[in-house]
């Protein structure tokens, strides 16, 4: 095993790739945006320009397509390996960790084409809104700037998730491999106790589960509960200990 | 903080590289449940917040204790960063991730996501391990005595009886 300092930034190089994301997105749906605006320096909508409002609308689509969709699922499939290699201490990865790896991007990719979805369909009423009534250029210009960062910032909720889910799994996958054989490991419920735990948080922190009791827990949210915890930005993390420790420790163990 | 391990007499029964990959896997969740439950790295609890912090805090529903944690970005980050194994022993490496969480205020019996990212988790970490202005020092991250009695018992589950020595 070699020594490694590959668990560099994470969330953050990937807040870095967003941001870089929504300036190109924002820049080029600026441009697709200024063909609205037919008569220069009046900064009024020119209405009755139904084909080409029509036409710009899915120019932006397609640039929230590939732009936006398209780079994002890109960022989180890195940050998301970045995220194991960091929880395993930079060895390599088990060639399951990568396939896991891949489902959960999968999952998320469907989040993120509906925040993108969302998007293009916020931008496309506001520019048959803008160019039906007496909104000004700037001001659809400003508004439709608002949507695409709003995209971004949820994009980015399902970046953080996603790092987070690769970061359990490795554990998990990681553990099991080392311990296979000889000891018997337990998953503690690790994390935060307060108010703000969802039911199934509730129920399981401070607790131990076993791989099989993991598998068979059910967080209501259609996420495995061995990636996602809780659910979706769960706080909760696993944390190995060996089952004699725990029984030793009189934590309860859910098989 | 860091794990050494030096090697003495005959080979050990498990090869070193299990062993230390084992360390790897028990070590981050011990110093986690420790710091989650209050207690600093000599099993002492942790300098109060200030009262206006922790009006705060339990206004906005969380943990009254002492647990530097309100995301969990931090103690969810801490895992061995570097594992490095020679034939005369190993050396592990755990320290927080070097990511962000969302940055968090206390505003109106809320916690409100700002918009804003926290410092890394390494630097936040250093913050609270060593204090900084008003704010006192709450050292957290190494292996307290009791976990490294707990790390040991662990290793004896397995059948490993090796001499672990923590460094800060």
């Amino acid at each position: 095993m070699a020594a490694s300092d590959r668990s560099g930034p994470v969330a953050d190089a990937a807040v870095a790739d967003l941001e870089a994301i929504r300036v190109q997105l924002d820049r080029e749906i600026r441009r697709a945006l200024l063909r609205l605006d037919t008569a220069p320096g009046e900064d009024t909508l020119v209405r009755a320009q139904g084909r080409v409002a029509s036409q710009v609308a899915s120019q932006i689509d397609a640039a929230l397509k590939a732009r936006g969709l398209k780079a994002v699922e890109g960022v989180l499939r890195d940050r998301a390996i970045e995220s194991a290699l960091a929880a395993l201490g930079g060895v390599d990865l088990p060639v399951s960790v990568v396939t896991e790896i891949d489902a959960i991007v999968k999952s998320q990719t469907a989040d993120i084409a509906a925040v993108f979805g969302d998007a293009s369909s916020t931008i496309r009423q506001a520019i048959a809104l803008g160019t039906t009534t007496s909104a000004s250029l700037s001001d659809l210009v400003e508004g439709v700037a608002g949507s695409i960062g709003t995209s971004v910032t949820r994009a980015q909720a399902a970046v953080d998730a996603s790092v987070m889910a690769a970061g359990r799994t490795a554990v998990i996958r990681a553990a099991t491999e080392v311990a296979d054989g000889l000891v018997d490991l337990v998953y503690l419920y690790s994390g935060p106790e307060d108010s703000r735990n969802r039911p199934f948080c509730r129920r399981h922190v401070g607790k131990a589960l076993t791989e099989s009791g993991i598998a068979q827990a059910n967080n209501g949210q259609g996420l495995p509960v061995d990636a996602f915890a809780g659910g979706y930005n769960c706080r909760h993390v696993w944390s190995p200990m060996t089952l004699a420790e725990a029984r030793r420790r009189g934590i309860e163990i859910l098989e | 903080m860091s794990i050494v391990v030096t090697r003495s007499g005959d080979p050990p029964r498990v090869p070193l590289e299990r062993i230390a990959k084992l360390v790897a896997t028990l070590a981050p969740g011990l110093i986690r449940e420790r710091t989650g439950e209050g207690l600093d790295v000599k099993d002492r609890r942790f300098k109060p917040y200030s009262r206006g912090y922790m009006l705060a805090k339990t206004a906005a529903g969380r943990n009254a204790g002492v647990n530097l944690t309100v995301t969990n970005g931090l103690l969810g980050s801490v895992a061995a960063v570097s594992v490095v194994v020679t034939e005369q022993g190993f050396t592990i490496v755990i320290a927080p991730g070097a990511g962000t969480s969302a940055a968090v205020q206390f505003v109106d019996g809320k916690a409100k996501r700002t918009g804003e990212r926290s410092p890394t988790h390494s630097v936040l970490g250093a913050i609270h391990h060593y204090g900084r202005g008003r704010m006192p020092a709450r050292p957290w991250l190494a292996l307290s005595p009791k976990d490294m009695e707990s790390l040991m018992r662990q290793l004896l589950d397995a059948g490993i009886a090796i001499p672990l020595r923590g460094r800060n």
